[in-house]
């Protein structure tokens, strides 16, 4: 199993952040990934990245901007409609870690 | 458990403030939410705005945090005509909304599992376009109550 770190964004950190958690743990758990994921504000962003080793960032609500940790809307993941698109943003930024 | 029993058909607003206002004050006077619920929303909503496109009908799910829930419900508006709402994720961007779910859920936990079940109904276009068309506040609960709460909750 390859494991990646994801975080995971939304407007409490709590809800629309843990739907997409899960999501993603299924969608790449069948692509053979061990996925582990914090949920959290946009106001905590910048502080886990100072801290954590994140392989990307999924957020439905924006987050401010940085150039450490690739960064994909996950709005689209959420609703169902945009979700190829989604995990294709996904698959560019695993395609980059080796 | 929470309940559908905050319904308002057809209603006609200019913008989404007036929807917000009106679904906050229905919660307010069934006695759903606290006071300080509304304001929540408003504030929330302004940055973390909650329109979501599909392939036909737009939606958008204000909310706030639990803090200001009394019991938990959901407040349904279907709207007269399209109202702009600005998209979750991408605010720059406006989406002409038809169906509001303003969610008033006291645990983070109901509100994933709310979420979960109001991303199915927002699949499923033909339920979306008969709750647009509903004309029956009774049968609107009812379609809605047998297709938000999870297996669990009924």
């Amino acid at each position: 199993m390859k494991k990646i770190n994801v975080i995971t964004v939304c407007g409490s950190g709590t809800v629309s952040s843990t739907m997409v958690a899960e999501k993603l743990k299924e969608a790449l758990g069948e692509k053979g990934y061990s996925v582990s994921t914090v949920e959290i504000t946009p106001q905590e962003v910048l502080c886990f990245i100072e801290d954590g080793n994140f392989d990307f960032i999924a957020y439905t609500t924006p987050i401010p901007e940085q150039h450490q940790v690739p960064a994909i809307n996950a709005v689209g993941f959420l609703t169902g409609f945009g979700e190829e698109e989604f995990l294709e943003e996904v698959d560019k930024v695993l395609a980059t870690l080796i | 458990m929470f309940g559908v029993e905050t319904i308002e058909l057809q209603y006609k607003a200019n913008k989404a403030e007036d929807v917000l206002k009106r679904l906050g004050q229905l919660l307010y006077d069934y006695d759903f939410v606290k006071d300080t619920y509304l304001k929540g929303v408003l504030e929330r909503e302004k940055v973390y705005p909650t329109g979501l496109p599909s392939r036909g009908i737009s939606i958008a799910i204000p909310h706030t945090d639990p803090i200001h829930v009394k019991k938990s419900q959901i407040a349904v508006m279907t709207l007269k005509n399209p109202v702009l709402f600005s998209m979750m994720g991408s605010p720059e961007v406006t989406l002409p909304v038809q169906i509001v779910f303003m969610m008033a859920i006291k645990e983070p936990k109901q509100q994933l599992q709310l979420l979960k079940q109001l991303m199915k109904v927002f699949q499923d276009e033909k339920l979306l376009q008969e709750i647009l068309a509903s004309q029956d506040e009774e049968n609107l609960k009812t379609l809605l109550s047998q297709n938000l709460l999870t297996r669990e909750e009924v």
